[in-house]
């Protein structure tokens, strides 16, 4: 008789429980069915010429490579800090800090700083993973670049190879509106490095020169944006960018002299507009 | 002979002697002092003979021969009867009374009967007297006749009570007790209104009570214990006189039995060799044997705790086997060992077993039950005193034992065994523990009692008297006093009738050892070793003697009836979840540091693992929440088996007492399980609430103090088990290392499962090892609940589990099966390894149906190249083509998913803003737990193996494969069958099914049945000659 009470208790708490856990989980199975129809709608045809121009945008190493070249120092301080890595939440803001901390890994890189390259890395990782392309840094990635430190070749290479399949992958997938983004952000960051940079130095006409020689890439981008003009947050981000484009309109490019202090800092602020408003 | 009483008399006297003429003042005074020696050392002697000559002076002032004088005098002795009257009881004023007359008397007859007046006088006194203490005319014309002149006045047959030899008493209709050598008689007057016993001693021998001279025709006041002494006689003890006093007819009439009973122990040569014998209701019966003998064996076996081998035992011929329960409500039993609860005092130990006796009885009769058990062992006045321990003695020795016998007595039993019930004893609280017993015989039980030195008036008080010789054999049945005279003639002694000292009666038990142990002499004339009569010997000695005039008739009558109840199961249960409740609650240390260790022990944890990098706190960025989880499990457990080790051993011989009355052990474990899981979860609530309030772990408090309550739970009756196994409580505490080690190692925490010896591990679930382990399961519902269902990441998550999987398949999946695909290609065109190919091939195509199913594909696509005929580097390209367009469909699914996801952000940063939505982030949701769960630490994402690709990226968003339940660690649902459970209740049902497998076990009691079995088994034995 003991038994047989034992084993109703048993089986009503077990009952009891499972009611209850089933009961939770039911709600969580709806997404998955509908989303398949809704995928159609979201694609957007990009313009062939468009496609052209962002895969041929530069990688952020050929500016920090110069930056190196022109024995600027390495500081840490104007990377984008690691920490905040939470705060980027929707896609976008993933997509456009893995440029901004792309932009930075590059920095690192040519500096062979292992630690900030590391920690730098783990933020491009954990973005890349976030957005759909897990498999770009895999073990053996993570490997070489262990390896390679003090190899700057290996080093931009890896990581060009990164970058590079990034775009392929995001093309492919016809999620080119992330790569946009990611260039987007990428761009606004070396800018960033380049001006602020640019005001420390005591001679920075091989700086300023740099910053003069992204003109061209500069007008890619706004170009770039503009094909997006319906989308409200694109139109957000190309605004400060007009801006930068008027302040190069307004002073140009006089050979082997370096900026102002006035004028270094005006371009500077220009460009941390346009970084701030990537956060927004 | 109390102060008040002396006072009175000497009052009475005084004014007595000094009423008479003077002259006989001074004879008056030595019969005074002669009188009062009998009572008083001599200082206070001196004392009372000095206020006596106060008092005479005082009251002789005037002139006696004065008529008015004398009626100033009987004035002034109303008035003080009167007054002493208040501050006497009864009792006492009849002695002061008894004393008067003889005092009187004596004066009479040493100075003379004085004129006619006189007498007049002493007849006012009496009358006075009589009037003032309320005597009524029976008692008065029993007390006269019996001081005066006691055979031939009207006191009823009944009241008196005549001791002396068969021949002075032949003709005599009174109570006797027979003492053949004594020389004239002792009577007893029995006064039935006061209670009490007077004797009076006409011969002309020495006679004593209690080691105090008699004096001749002087009355004695018998009480309780009184023990008169001769030299010539044996002694009489209190009892013997009430025993002859009260009317034993209308008890009860118990007949037992035991018909050729024997028993041995498996492997051994001891037990008890066959015999029979029979015992009736009011003996008490002593079983006497050297150490190792089998007395204790046989009190088992006759008590029905031991099965017999041979033979039967009845009382009135019911069948002790056969009628056990019956049986057992009228036997009483009284081990050696001591079944008192420490933390209780006496009156609570008697309660408890009296409620466990006495279903149904009102608390007022229990009390009084209660009070009347205290009364006959005389503990009335230490009932509030606790028990304490015998090292911490807070209650004596003696003490302890009659409470002990007490707990039995309160059974009423029948039959009363006891087990050395003197052992420890000084030998004043031996014979009072033995007159105990012997008056449960006067109320018509039979008392069997195990003793082994007892000294010469313990020896004499026992009725039959069996005696076991080494190896358990019997080797004598009988009377007490005529053994001696058996042993000695067996062995050829002179004077063997000789048993006692003729002068001082003193009995020597040591004879018989002495006898029958007896050590054969050497031809050198030394003391060998060896006995020269071996048990076997008076074994048959005793079979040829003794045993034929001992067998019994054996006849069917009712038994007894006595009010023993159990209560039901659920009263039961009741009773003893009070009774453990006030044990817990008396030892206060022990509650104060269980009720503080818990929090205590949580502040410490979160205290010390309370880190983000940021200042002030933020929970998000603290990268100990793994250990502070862990921690907390490894608490749970760790407490809840320290609370429960000890529960059960702690009341061993309890249980066994217990379970000698049939109580129900399955409602002892119900109550000590409902105590300890009240604990557990009172503990485990303190925990929860300090530890998740330092580290800022919000809205959780619910699910970690469940999942820690189970945990405790379970460990509290894996500590159950183990108290209620073993034998010492030394061997449970080096039993909790085998129990918490593995736990700790088996978590999944300190060793991931992928990384187990691999003999154990498994690829797609958690080894079974794993399974078993309750820390696994509490760990990991808290992880994944803390990740999964926090109010950040709870309307988030099934985006992100979805984002994650089509990660997955994109990133891993794809690109796994695509090489693949390659390799085997490879592998065909140049003929390597073809079977493994072909069973790759299988598995791709699997995989392959399953994604198309899932994104929306028409089946098998390419299922049609991936065989080993079709296999060539054309169709591999086609493959590669088709795997290309399927990535493309997830990268979409992916970006639909992430809209979706982004547009529930917006939505919610609308009401909080952005800052807010951070703010919600970093203090709910926690990066270093996140890298945990998703197994970030560890860059294998993707296996191939026998049952092909083995997803191990994200755990925590990955469904389990299998529909058995069994699953990954981590895994935020486990699937049984068609349902989904939610791994937190998935995981509260596996804890609670582990608890309660482990309850049944305990009831079954198996880890003891499995430690016996191996005890038993031959391999385990140790030799035996």
């Amino acid at each position: 008789m003991k038994t047989r009470n034992l084993n109703l208790f048993a089986a009503m708490l077990m009952t009891v429980i499972l009611l209850i856990g089933c009961n939770q989980s039911a709600k969580q199975e709806t997404t998955t069915t509908e989303s398949v129809s809704d995928t159609n709608l979201l694609n957007q045809d990009i313009k062939p010429e468009i496609s052209k121009i962002l895969n041929q945008f530069p990688t952020p190493f050929e500016v920090a490579t110069m930056v190196e070249k022109a024995k600027a120092g390495f500081i840490f301080d104007l990377t984008n800090p690691v920490e905040n890595l939470d705060k980027y939440i929707t896609e976008q803001a993933k997509a456009l800090f893995l440029g901004v901390y792309g932009a930075d890994l590059s920095y690192a890189a040519v500096y062979n700083r292992s630690e900030e390259i590391n920690k730098l890395m783990e933020c491009t990782s954990k973005l890349t993973d976030d957005l759909g392309m897990a498999g770009i840094y895999n073990e053996e990635l993570v490997e070489t670049v262990k390896n390679n430190y003090n190899n700057k070749e290996s080093l931009v290479a890896t990581f060009t190879k990164v970058f590079d399949e990034t775009k392929s992958f995001l093309s492919k997938n016809n999620k080119d509106k992330v790569s946009v983004f990611i260039v987007t952000g990428s761009f606004v960051e070396t800018m960033y490095i380049v001006t602020s940079l640019n005001m420390t130095a005591k001679d920075n006409r091989e700086l300023t020169k740099i910053i003069f020689d992204q003109e061209p890439n500069l007008d890619k981008l706004i170009s770039i944006l503009d094909s997006y003009s319906s989308d409200e947050a694109i139109k957000k981000l190309a605004e400060p960018l007009t801006k930068l484009k008027g302040f190069y309109a307004n002073n140009p490019a006089k050979a082997n002299e370096g900026l102002s202090f006035e004028k270094a800092s005006e371009l500077k602020n220009l460009v941390e507009a346009a970084r701030v408003s990537l956060v927004n | 002979m109390s102060e008040p009483i002396l006072i009175a008399l000497v009052q009475l006297f005084a004014m007595v002697a000094a009423s008479r003429h003077q002259k006989l003042s001074d004879n008056t005074r030595l019969i005074i002092e002669t009188y009062l020696k009998q009572y008083l050392n001599s200082k206070e002697l001196e004392e009372y003979l000095l206020l006596y000559d106060e008092l005479f002076s005082f009251h002789s002032l005037g002139d006696a021969s004065n008529k008015t004088e004398s009626s100033n005098t009987l004035n002034k002795m109303m008035k003080f009867c009167d007054g002493i009257g208040k501050g006497l009881q009864q009792k006492d004023k009849i002695i002061v009374f008894i004393k008067f007359i003889e005092f009187i008397e004596e004066i009479n007859k040493t100075a003379g009967t004085g004129s006619i007046d006189q007498k007049d006088y002493e007849v006012e006194f009496y009358r006075i007297i009589r009037s003032s203490f309320k005597i009524s005319d029976d008692e008065y014309r029993y007390l006269f006749g019996f001081l005066l002149n006691p055979f031939n006045s009207s006191i009823d047959d009944a009241d008196l009570l005549i001791i002396g030899s068969e021949q002075d008493l032949e003709d005599k209709k009174n109570k006797k007790i027979i003492r053949e050598k004594l020389e004239g008689s002792i009577l007893i007057l029995h006064l039935k209104s006061v209670d009490l016993l007077i004797g009076r001693y006409l011969g002309t021998d020495d006679l004593y009570l209690n080691g105090h001279y008699i004096l001749p025709n002087q009355s004695f006041i018998l009480n309780s214990g009184a023990i008169l002494k001769n030299q010539k006689i044996a002694p009489i003890y209190y009892t013997d006189i009430v025993a002859g006093m009260v009317n034993l007819h209308h008890q009860v009439h118990l007949q037992f039995t035991a018909q050729n009973i024997g028993f041995s122990f498996k492997n051994s040569q001891n037990g008890i060799q066959p015999f029979s014998f029979s015992a009736e209701s009011g003996e008490l019966v002593g079983v006497m044997g050297a150490s190792g003998a089998g007395k204790s064996t046989l009190l088992s076996l006759l008590n029905g705790t031991l099965g017999l081998q041979q033979g039967n035992i009845a009382i009135n011929g019911h069948d002790l086997e056969l009628e056990n329960e019956n049986l057992k409500r009228i036997i009483g039993y009284i081990p050696q060992d001591d079944l008192l609860i420490e933390e209780l005092t006496v009156f609570q130990n008697l309660y408890f077993n009296a409620r466990l006796c006495y279903s149904g009885y009102s608390p007022y009769k229990l009390t009084r039950v209660i009070l009347e058990a205290l009364n006959d062992v005389d503990l009335s006045g230490i009932r509030y005193l606790v028990v304490g321990s015998p090292l911490n003695k807070v209650i004596s020795g003696g003490q302890r034992k009659r409470l002990n016998i007490a707990l039995e007595l309160i059974r009423e039993p029948f039959v009363l065994f006891a087990d050395e019930p003197t052992s420890g004893l000084s030998s004043m609280d031996s014979e009072m523990v033995m007159l105990l017993l012997k008056e449960q015989t006067l109320k018509g039980r039979l008392v069997m009692v195990n003793i082994h030195q007892p000294s010469s008036n313990i020896f004499k008080l026992f009725d039959k008297l069996l005696i076991l010789d080494k190896g358990g054999f019997p080797i004598y049945y009988g009377n007490p006093i005529d053994s001696i005279t058996y042993f000695k003639s067996a062995s050829n002694y002179v004077n063997p009738t000789d048993s006692e000292c003729l002068s001082c009666g003193y009995v020597n038990p040591e004879q018989l050892f002495q006898i029958t142990e007896a050590k054969t002499i050497s031809k050198h004339g030394k003391v060998t070793n060896q006995r020269s009569s071996l048990p076997e010997d008076w074994y048959n000695l005793f079979k040829k003697n003794i045993q034929p005039k001992l067998q019994p008739i054996v006849q069917k009558n009712p038994l007894p009836e006595n009010n023993f109840n159990i209560p039901s199961k659920l009263k039961q249960f009741s009773i003893f979840s009070l009774r453990n409740l006030l044990i817990k609650i008396t030892n206060r240390q022990y509650i104060l540091l269980n009720l503080l260790e818990a929090p205590f022990l949580a502040f410490i944890l979160a205290y010390l693992t309370r880190y983000s990098i940021d200042q002030p706190y933020v929970f998000g960025q603290n990268k100990n929440i793994i250990a502070y989880l862990f921690m907390s499990v490894v608490v749970a457990l760790f407490l809840g088996m320290m609370v429960s080790a000890e529960e059960i051993i702690r009341d061993r011989k309890i249980l066994k007492r217990e379970a000698f009355l049939l109580l129900s052990r399955y409602s002892y474990l119900n109550s000590k399980v409902l105590f300890l899981f009240a604990l557990s979860a009172i503990q485990t609530l303190f925990f929860v609430l300090v530890g998740n309030l330092i580290l800022g772990i919000h809205g959780m408090m619910f699910s970690y103090w469940i999942i820690l309550f189970s945990t405790s739970c379970f460990a509290n009756l894996v500590g159950l088990n183990i108290s209620s196994g073993l034998n010492s409580v030394v061997n449970i505490y080096i039993l909790i290392p085998f129990f918490l080690v593995p736990q700790i190692l088996l978590s999944g925490v300190i060793v991931p499962f992928d990384t187990l010896n691999k003999t154990i591990s498994l690829s797609e679930s958690v080894p079974v090892v794993g399974d078993l382990m309750a820390s696994r399961w509490a760990f990991e519902s808290m992880a994944v609940e803390q990740f999964k269902n926090n109010e950040f990441t709870k309307p988030f998550y099934q985006y992100d589990k979805e984002l994650s999987d089509d990660s997955y398949i994109i990133g891993y999946l794809i690109p796994a099966i695509k090489s693949k695909v390659d390799e085997c290609q490879h592998n065909l065109m140049l003929n390597k390894k073809p079977e493994q190919t072909d069973n790759d091939l299988t598995l791709i195509k699997e995989e392959i149906h399953k994604l198309e199913i899932f994104i929306g594909f028409k089946p098998d696509g390419c299922a049609l190249f991936l065989t080993k005929e079709t296999l060539n580097d054309n169709t591999r390209r086609q493959t590669q083509d088709y795997l290309d367009s399927l990535q493309n469909s997830f990268s979409n699914h992916h970006k639909s998913i992430f809209a979706r996801r982004d547009k529930m952000y917006q939505n919610l940063a609308q009401t909080l803003g952005t800052d807010g939505v951070y703010a919600l982030k970093q203090k709910n949701y926690n990066a270093s737990l996140a890298d945990w769960v998703l197994n970030k630490r560890n860059s294998q994402n993707i296996v191939f193996g026998e049952k092909g690709f083995t997803r191990k990226k994200d755990p925590v968003y990955m469904y389990p494969t299998s529909k058995n339940g069994r699953a990954h660690f981590f895994a935020p649902v486990k699937i049984i069958g068609n349902f989904t459970i939610d791994t937190l209740w998935f995981n509260l049902a596996a804890l609670w099914i582990m608890t309660l497998v482990l309850y049944l076990m305990l009831w079954h009691d198996t880890l003891r049945k499995t430690i016996q079995y191996f005890e038993n088994l031959p391999l385990f034995q140790s030799k035996k000659r």
